[in-house]
């Protein structure tokens, strides 16, 4: 493993269970990860059992809540994904193995793909293309850039904000028809190989509509009251072992772009985006400043991307056809890690850290003492995709 | 003692009690019912005989549920009789002597009833402190009033003063604002046994209304000042009784609050009453009048009512209770519930929109600043009748309408229930026909046969209504509906709860909660650290920055204005009602 080793004790900041084992910044152990500082359940006159989910309005994908609850406040909750799939990936090449990857969860295909396909290229001791990891770069912030579209107009929604939903839709929308334009397939299925990203980055700067648009929303909801009272003080969350957006919102400097060297973020310079307050509209500050972040790192790529008008053809080279790899990126909404064992070139097992199978647990922790009102925008704020929890690879 | 022989009967009873409870119960319904029947036939004009009318069928009630509801021991009939004894003493009453002794013979069972059968220590001392308090400002009021007038007979008084010290006293009994703060009476009637907690609240209670009522009828000269004071703290009692009715977790406490809001709405038309009396309008006193008795009938039926139907439950915390579902408990629960929640036609409803009409048709006709306390007093009681009726629709929903429990019980106990329900619908349509004097018809609507409750000065009509035409509309189209829909076809379906199977349940303490964690700095929660949301508190911090920051103020108004913030609605609402109230001065 070029990027990780095995170690006895945990070292740096912890990233979450991947598989039977704990990952950490550096170092991949064999520790438990389970949390330890469980708080105890509440029971006092007058609570019940509230059930939110699985089929209720307001949640995207099927997720149940139980909820501890005197009225209105929140005492506990339980998350209980209503999505389980269990994925066979062993025995497989790694482009069959790939084409189930990139279809876990669709909004975050692209950083699913890269991190397989970077856990592969480890694991197989593929040198990488240069020209490759930039154009995985363009395709990881595009998808940073819809996703944090897509969840601030669910946080909109939430405040019955009509008109910057829809716009935010529309803007969403947009993106999902440049990046077709791009790579052929709006949601970057087919586009990911070993060593090489099969789109054309011509019409990338047609980003920057896109992002100056939003930026007209983005101020305005800033001036908007009643949007900024929902939103701030809501779903507190101060912890060491949270990831992404929801951690930088805590003035955590969290991101595995800067952490590790797999991809060359590092050479085109960029500066992580953090919030102060810990709560939900830090976690929305952080993202719309991620958007307009992004778009200047996509508009830095447009020169470094030699190749963007054709597609490469170049092959790859394996000196391991046995081993093991392990890759992390930094998905929308966190870090998100593969780790593959190799076998004779086909895929032996694979395991996933998915961001929100991390960002569910510090949800339910933020939860804690808010108000059913809060609710909405807590969870909308976290950027959750409930299809990459329940995935159990096999 | 005027009518002596009426009270007379009243002293078997609790020699009766000691022998065999049943039989004293039967024999309190017997007494009371001859109370009753020969006081309309002998004092029909009486002020008194009003009041017996609303006692009496109280107790018959009453009574009657106790013969089954009684298994406290052999003491609680005996002081029941007594307490019983105690109030139509007061109500024969021609002079202070026989009234404060009345006023006693009432007080001192009650808390030894509480202390003997709850076996408590705190709860009758409460009872007590607060009964002697009252006393002895009935004993200062009296003596002053004996002295001015060389006389301790019911006669007329020049001074405001024995009105002043008597009013506090009868507060103090009623459980009002300043008083309520104690929580004294929650304390002793939600502790008592239902029967009991039914004649404190309905009767005793109501000598309190009786005794401001009858010595500002003998005063000639009320302080206006004084009459707007009581006024102002009927409706914060409205207001707060209700709030706290709304949080109360005992059903009794909810239903013992209920009585300080109700108790608060007939001050508020008390202090009208002295109000007008003074500046001598006379269709606003007989108006203010019929609605203090209006409401007294309202609040002192349908109270007995509730009591009745909290003791028929096992548990007395409400998110314990089982759901009971006997036909007559249900109906009975059904419109005691929408009476005291102010729905027409019941005699709730029409109590409720006398009381704010009152209010209204004064403010407009003094076209004075003092209008602008009589609107915000009208603001106040009608944010507290909102209270009121989610205090109550809480209560049933917790009592009965919810879920299925059980599906029946002793009609002993849910037959008096149910006819203290029919009464309030009954009384609703007859009583305001037979008592109040001013109706008017308006044939190009159908309305004949002075049907129509109106609200009048200088012969012009300001409001009105008709409960009876609310019976005949309600009843015309249920029965046009079933005669061409026919019976309602039900279908019974397993509640849908987001796809699973599970079936919880929505705790009364739940249902609540959020205006307790809304309001916990009014009701004086120690929630906070529960709550550290900056949303929630957006109210109150806008309060804040408003006070301290009037030079930024003129800055962010304009943003304001287009932020559709809450807390802007409330200040608007708050602005409306000011400009209302200077355009009704103006």
């Amino acid at each position: 493993m070029k990027y990780y080793r095995w170690a006895d004790k945990g070292e740096g900041r912890k990233i979450g269970k991947i598989g039977n084992y704990c990952l950490y910044e550096r170092v991949v152990t064999e520790e438990s990860c389970e949390e330890t500082n469980v708080s105890p359940k509440v029971e006092r006159y007058g609570t019940f059992k509230f059930v939110y989910g699985p089929s209720a309005g307001g949640l995207l994908e099927s997720v149940k809540f139980d909820i501890t609850t005197d009225g209105e406040r929140i005492f506990d909750i339980n998350g209980v994904p209503y999505k389980i799939r269990k994925i066979k990936v062993a025995g497989l090449s790694w482009e069959d193995a790939l084409l189930r990857i990139e279809r876990i969860n669709a909004p975050f295909s692209a950083s699913h793909a890269i991190a397989f396909l970077l856990a592969i290229e480890d694991a197989m001791n593929i040198e990488p293309d240069y020209q490759a990891q930039l154009k995985r770069i363009a395709l990881l912030e595009l998808e940073r850039i819809r996703n944090h579209l897509f969840v601030i107009a669910r946080l909109t929604e939430a405040a019955s904000l009509s008109v910057p939903t829809y716009h935010l839709l529309y803007l969403t929308e947009r993106i999902n028809r440049l990046i077709g334009k791009l790579c052929g397939h709006r949601y970057f299925f087919g586009v990911n190989y070993i060593n090489r990203v099969d789109c054309n980055f011509e019409k990338l700067f047609e980003i920057l509509d896109i992002v100056k648009e939003f930026r007209a929303i983005f101020e305005g909801l800033l001036e908007s009251r009643i949007f900024i009272d929902r939103l701030q003080g809501n779903g507190v969350l101060r912890d060491k072992d949270s990831i992404g957006p929801a951690a930088r919102a805590a003035g955590l400097d969290y991101d595995a772009r800067l952490e590790l060297n797999i991809l060359p973020y590092k050479e085109i310079g960029f500066k992580i985006v953090k919030a102060e307050d810990a709560d939900a509209f830090g976690r929305f500050l952080v993202r719309g400043y991620e958007i307009i972040e992004s778009s200047k790192i996509l508009i830095e790529l447009t020169d470094l991307i030699k190749d963007g008008n054709n597609t490469s053809t170049k092959g790859y080279e394996a000196t391991n056809h046995e081993g093991e790899g392990l890759a992390r990126v930094e998905s929308p909404s966190g870090d998100l890690a593969y780790y593959v064992k190799v076998k004779e070139g086909k895929v032996a097992s694979a395991q996933l850290l998915s961001p929100s199978s991390v960002n569910i647990k510090s949800f339910m922790k933020s939860v804690k003492g808010t108000i059913f009102t809060d609710f909405q925008f807590n969870w909308e704020s976290f950027g959750i995709w409930i299809s990459e929890i329940g995935v159990i690879l096999e | 003692m005027t009518s002596m022989y009426l009270v007379l009967p009243f002293l078997i009873p609790p020699v009766l009690s000691i022998l065999n409870r049943k039989l004293g119960y039967l024999s309190i319904t017997l007494a009371s019912l001859y109370l009753l029947i020969f006081s309309l036939y002998e004092y029909p004009y009486e002020l008194s005989t009003l009041f017996i009318a609303i006692s009496s069928i109280v107790w018959i009630l009453t009574s009657i549920f106790s013969i089954k509801y009684d298994d406290y021991g052999n003491w609680l009939s005996p002081l029941y009789s007594v307490i019983i004894l105690g109030i139509t003493i007061i109500l024969e009453s021609s002079n202070y002597i026989e009234f404060l002794a009345g006023w006693e013979i009432m007080t001192i069972p009650a808390y030894v009833a509480i202390g003997l059968i709850r076996k408590e220590y705190r709860p009758p001392y409460i009872f007590m402190a607060f009964g002697e308090l009252s006393t002895a400002f009935l004993l200062a009021s009296f003596i002053i009033a004996s002295v001015n007038t060389n006389t301790t007979s019911f006669t007329q008084l020049t001074s405001p003063l024995p009105l002043i010290l008597a009013t506090i006293g009868f507060m103090i009994k009623m459980g009002i604002l300043p008083f309520m703060v104690s929580e004294w009476l929650p304390i002793a009637h939600g502790t008592a046994p239902s029967n009991l907690s039914s004649v404190l609240s309905s009767t005793m209670t109501l000598m309190g209304i009786y005794g401001i009522l009858k010595i500002a009828e003998l005063t000639t000269d009320i302080p206006v000042a004084f009459s707007l004071f009581i006024s102002a703290i009927g409706a914060f009692s409205v207001f707060f009784g209700s709030l706290y009715a709304y949080v109360n977790e005992n059903t009794k406490g909810i239903l013992a609050f209920s009585t300080i809001e109700n108790n608060g709405a007939i001050l508020v038309s008390l202090g009208l009453f002295m109000f007008v009396k003074q500046l001598g309008i006379s269709s606003i006193e007989n108006m203010a009048f019929y609605t203090v008795i209006i409401y007294a009938f309202a609040h002192s039926i349908a109270k007995a009512g509730l009591f009745m139907s909290a003791g028929a439950q096992e548990s007395q915390a409400i998110s314990h209770t089982k759901k009971l579902r006997d036909l007559y408990y249900v109906l009975g629960l059904i419109l005691l519930t929408s009476s005291m929640s102010g729905l027409l036609p019941n005699l709730g409803g029409v109590a409720s929109w006398l009381t704010l009409e009152n209010l209204l048709i004064t403010s407009y006709i003094l076209h004075s600043l003092i209008s602008v306390i009589f609107i915000a007093i009208g603001a106040i009681v009608a944010m507290g009748e909102g209270f009121a009726t989610a205090a109550l629709v809480r209560y049933i929903t917790y009592l009965s309408l919810f879920r299925v429990d059980y599906k029946k019980i002793d009609k002993l106990l849910s037959i008096p229930m149910l006819v203290s329900g029919i009464l309030v619908l009954v009384l609703g349509t007859v009583l305001p026909y037979l008592l109040y004097p001013y109706k008017t018809s308006m044939p190009q609507l159908g309305m004949l046969g002075d049907s129509l409750i109106v609200t009048e000065y200088d012969d012009a009509v300001f409001g009105a209504i008709s409960p009876l035409y609310v019976v005949l509309f309600i009843s015309t189209f249920s029965l046009v509906t079933y005669l061409v829909f026919g019976k309602p076809k039900i279908r019974r379906v397993k509640i849908w709860n987001n796809g699973v199977n599970d079936q919880e349940e929505y705790t009364a303490f739940a249902m609540s909660n959020n205006v307790r964690l809304m309001l916990r700095k009014i009701l004086r929660t120690d929630e906070n650290k529960y709550l550290p949301t900056y949303g929630i508190d957006i109210f109150w911090e806008y309060i804040y920055k408003f006070s301290r920051g009037a030079m930024e103020f003129g800055g962010k108004f304009g943003r304001a204005l287009i932020n559709s913030s809450v807390s802007w609605y409330v200040l608007y609402i708050i602005i409306a009602l000011i400009i209302i109230s200077l355009i009704i001065v103006i």
